[in-house]
């Protein structure tokens, strides 16, 4: 039940975020703003045919992961992740790793993390979780790389997210190397760049995300390629994109050492995405959902595997047994 | 291939992603505490998670474009396929299979005792059972050439495990339905059914209102040599009227009373005026006399007169004799009451005598048949089939208990007279369900009831079951289901079949041949395809291709007409009155027919001619 004094605050906070979202400059504004620190681009969907000269006996993969959890309350947690490589008419990849933090030596783990970072142990063992399925996408790319040598290597997420770990040097030499471009699709952006190079600035301190910018800012199948000096992140080339009929844009980093492949590869992506919806790539679309671990399934798993006295011991809690 | 979702004791879904499943095959089911159950695919499905269903919200939104490109890449969206299968678990489990437990597809040995309660040559072997497809590699010899199977007009090898029928078990469980609408595969399983029975020297009496059981020409070519066989020598066929009726003789007055009311219901006075006029040893001659003569009594002006004439007319008659025979009829007029009682007697009498029912060889070739352990095989319209079923059943039936009862008793039976299977089409005509009196409904039902303490079974094919007298439907413990679409008819066999809504849902859509098996001989349906047939009636002609052939009478009457020639169709007394003096009497129109069908054959040409019409003559 809701009270008088919720609806005022949320009556209020609305207030707040139109006033914000008027101080973004109109679209025909910010475009000729933006075009002075990149470019405005329009992808180009390759005929079926050609695709396949263009590729020849090469293919398009992509790595995406998926995470569960069946918790009571911390540390009584049991973690299944997952992690799919997908490769065009390839047999697919497929790693697994099961955390908990009853196991002493994950516990262990997690307590370094939480002197590190300075952080409370539970966010300390959810960030370890997070870094984990990261690693493990890691390690299945660089399998799926080096086992088939894509033509294009998609990863679900930006790069920061992949580059801590050690697998990253290899994976980035290996697709040097090999002539494989490896794009980090983000679904959300979550940067908050732009505005800063723009200068906008609001009377108050509320920041302005690069999303906000974005937002029915690029005509469908259009890109937006910033100058090679001008990274959003570290010096990788981050690429923002509208490629189906939503309004909002996906972000798209590569390696700056493959600029020069980022009109080929940013044509194949827009090629593989379906014209209506989101605008993923399909084919990370199928892996995310070929990897992704449904509740139900994996509650029936767990509850087959764990007999049903320990379960209750360590997984069920307290208020489950509510009846309300 | 495993376990997936929630599963009970009962049911469990099982998915894959390489293996398309089948209806009804059998899966086992790996969970090793409960004895590796085995279970049967009752529904399925296929589902692509990537393609949007028509009703479902689905996340991915694919355009044609994509799932090309994709496919230029070796990689085909339609392979993302996922089976999924409901499964209905054979045997009785106390707690539930394990989720993600492991399935496989059985061997022949694994599930035979699931599949087959005898042997082909101690059973009958009906068909294959469908789903077992996959078990066709690992069965035994003796199991698999029994029954080859009959697709698209071709005969194609058996594939998977013979459906055999134990025909003993029916010593506990009597008798068989067969039902299924028209054109489902009833007459060709009955026939298979028969064909079994013959081979086992069962004594068989078919009713065969259609003319088509006879068993003496090869189904088809194709069959292998092994399998061929005809049963010509092993058949009796009689034609009611033809080669069998009742004998009047042995007519007590309520067999008479069935028979007149066959032809048309009759009242309680005609019921009390048969009863008075029927004398014992009566033939069809001394009763229809007797009928007539009181006719003529009840139709004469007075009494005096008729006595008169009746006297005069057949003088070489001993006097007493005639007087007392007069006597009899003054006593008959004075019960028989109305004239026009005896009326409706008399036609319906001279119909069935028309119709030859007391043209009487008796019924002791059907007798001889059965104890030759011969198929005898009564023909006759529906109509005709019935007064005679119910005359036929009495007799046979009564023959059998008293041979039964006898040897309980620990007597010297006078006549043995051995066990016997009754089968019929159009069931619904002999033992229908209703008010009105047919004759044959009475022995059907006591045969339904008590016919398996003597030994006589009754195998009831009917396209309508929801016709069918109840008592007779609840006896038929075996039932053969084939493709029924009339919701009347898909009640009862709810109500009165062990069928799961599964297998009900699918019956308006079984392909002919294709049925289900309702028994409680194997405890639970199994869905069948029946084999090829042995044998096959003689060619029926299409009433149409009769429409273009030319008999012989045909072509006596164009060979009158070609002697004729040439002759003007506006003036044919020459022809007709030739016609005429041959034996065919035809009208105008008809003979104008055969003309120009003769142009049409050119055989002979018409010419037009301003003032006479029509004239044909030899071309
Ligand atoms: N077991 C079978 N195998 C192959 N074809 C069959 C089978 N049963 C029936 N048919 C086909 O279906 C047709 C109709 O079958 P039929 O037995 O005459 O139907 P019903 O008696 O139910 O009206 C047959 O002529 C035959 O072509
Ligand atoms: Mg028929």
């Amino acid at each position: 039940m809701w009270n008088v004094q919720m609806v005022k605050d949320l009556r209020q906070f609305n207030v707040y975020i139109k006033t914000a979202s008027k101080a973004i400059p109109h679209r025909e504004e910010l475009r000729k703003a933006l075009s002075l620190w990149g470019t405005f681009r329009l992808g180009e969907k390759i005929p079926s045919l050609k695709l396949k000269e263009l590729l020849g006996e090469r293919t398009i993969a992509a790595v995406d992961g998926s995470r569960i959890e069946y918790a009571s309350f911390y540390p009584y947690s049991l973690v299944l992740l997952r992690t799919l490589g997908k490769c065009t008419g390839r047999e697919d990849l497929e790693k697994s790793k099961v955390i908990t933090p009853l196991h002493a030596e994950t516990a262990a783990l997690v307590y370094k993390k939480k002197e590190k970072e300075g952080i409370g142990e539970e966010e300390a063992y959810r960030l370890y979780l997070k870094e984990e399925l990261a690693h493990l996408e890691i390690l299945t790319a660089l399998e799926i790389a080096e086992k088939y040598k894509p033509c294009l290597l998609m990863l679900d997420g930006g790069f920061l997210l992949f580059d801590q770990f050690a697998e990253w040097r290899k994976l980035y030499k290996f697709c040097l190397e090999n002539d494989i471009i490896l794009v980090g699709i983000i679904e959300e952006v979550a940067t908050s760049v732009l505005a800063k190079w723009l200068d906008l600035r609001l009377d108050h301190s509320l920041r302005i995300y690069d999303r906000e910018i974005l937002f029915g800012l690029l005509d469908k199948g259009e890109y937006l390629l910033f100058a090679a000096d001008k990274n959003i992140k570290k010096n990788y080339h981050t690429v923002f994109a509208r490629l189906g009929s939503l309004p909002q844009a996906i972000g798209c980093d590569f390696l700056a050492e493959q600029r020069e492949k980022i009109t080929q590869a940013m044509n194949l992506l827009y090629t593989l995405t379906p014209r209506h919806g989101q605008g993923i790539p399909l084919w990370l679309q199928i892996t995310d959902a070929k990897v992704r671990l449904r509740k139900k399934e994996t509650e029936k798993l767990i509850e087959n595997c764990l007999e049903p006295e320990l379960r209750e011991l360590f997984f069920r809690a307290n208020r489950e047994r509510r009846a309300f | 291939m495993q376990v997936v979702g929630m599963t009970n004791e009962r049911e469990v879904w099982i998915a894959s992603n390489t293996e398309k499943f089948r209806l009804n095959e059998l899966v086992i089911i790996e969970d090793e505490e409960l004895n590796n159950p085995v279970g049967e695919v009752i529904e399925t499905y296929a589902l692509n998670p990537f393609i949007p269903g028509v009703d479902e919200k689905s996340s991915i939104l694919v355009d044609q474009e994509v799932v090309a490109s994709l496919s230029s890449l070796g990689y085909n969206l339609e392979e993302e396929m996922i089976y999924t299968a409901k499964v209905r678990i054979l045997s009785e489990l106390f707690y539930p299979i394990s989720t993600g437990a492991k399935v496989r597809y059985p061997c022949f040995a694994e599930v035979e005792e699931l599949l087959l309660k005898t042997s082909p040559d101690k059973g009958l072997a009906l068909g294959v059972i469908l789903g077992t497809e996959g078990l066709t590699a690992s069965l035994p010899l003796p199991y698999r050439r029994v029954a080859p199977l009959y697709e698209k007009g071709e005969i194609k090898p058996q594939t998977g495990v013979p459906f055999i029928f134990d025909y003993r078990a029916m010593n506990n469980y009597p008798h068989i339905g067969v039902f299924g609408g028209s054109g489902s595969g009833k007459s060709f399983g009955l026939r298979v059914l028969i064909e079994e029975l013959i081979k086992k020297r069962v004594p068989l009496l078919v009713f065969d209102p259609h003319y088509e059981m006879s068993f003496n020409e090869v189904f088809h070519p194709g069959l292998p040599d092994d399998f061929k066989e005809t049963f010509a020598d092993r058949c009796l066929i009689l034609t009611v009227g033809d080669d069998t009726g009742v004998k009047f003789e042995a007519l007590t007055p309520a067999d008479l009373c069935n028979l007149l009311s066959a032809v048309s219901p009759i009242t309680e006075a005609m019921e009390n005026a048969v009863t008075s006029i029927l004398e014992r040893g009566d033939s069809f001659t001394t009763f229809n006399q007797r009928l007539n003569d009181l006719m003529s009594l009840l139709e004469s002006p007075n009494d005096d007169d008729f006595k008169k004439s009746f006297m005069a007319s057949c003088q070489n008659i001993d006097e007493k004799k005639r007087e007392a025979y007069l006597n009899r009829l003054m006593a008959l007029k004075k019960q028989v009451g109305q004239l026009s009682t005896l009326k409706s007697i008399n036609w319906r009498l001279n119909r069935l005598e028309r119709q030859g029912i007391f043209r009487d060889q008796g019924i002791r070739q059907i007798e001889e048949g059965l104890k030759a352990q011969k198929a005898v095989i009564v023909r006759g319209s529906i109509w005709m089939l019935k007064v005679y079923a119910a005359y036929v059943l009495r007799s046979l039936y009564g023959k059998r208990r008293v041979y039964r009862d006898a040897l309980q008793k620990g007597e010297r039976a006078e006549e043995k007279f051995p066990p016997f299977v009754v089968v019929t089409d159009e069931a619904h005509n002999f033992a229908p369900r209703g008010e009105q009196n047919v004759p044959s409904r009475r022995e059907i039902r006591e045969i339904a009831q008590e016919g398996r303490k003597y030994g006589v079974f009754l195998v009831l094919a009917t396209q309508r079951p929801a016709l069918l007298d109840d008592t007779v439907n609840a006896q038929l413990n075996t039932k053969i289901i084939f493709r029924t679409v009339r919701s009347h008819d898909l009640n009862v066999i709810r109500e009165e079949t062990d069928m799961g809504s599964e297998e009900i849902k699918r019956l308006p859509y079984l392909p002919s041949g294709t049925g289900f098996v309702s028994s409680p001989v194997f405890g639970r349906t199994i869905p069948i395809r029946v084999r090829a047939a042995k044998t096959s009636s003689p060619h029926q002609i299409n009433p149409f291709d009769e429409l273009e052939t030319v008999d012989e009478r045909d072509g006596e009457i164009m060979n009158i007409i070609k002697e004729c020639l040439p002759v003007n169709a506006s003036n044919l007394v020459d022809l007709i009155q030739r016609l005429e003096a041959c034996g065919f009497i035809l009208s105008q129109e008809r003979i104008i027919n055969y003309l120009d069908m003769m142009v049409e054959r050119g055989e002979i040409k018409r010419e037009e001619n301003r003032i006479v019409g029509y004239i044909y003559r030899l071309a």
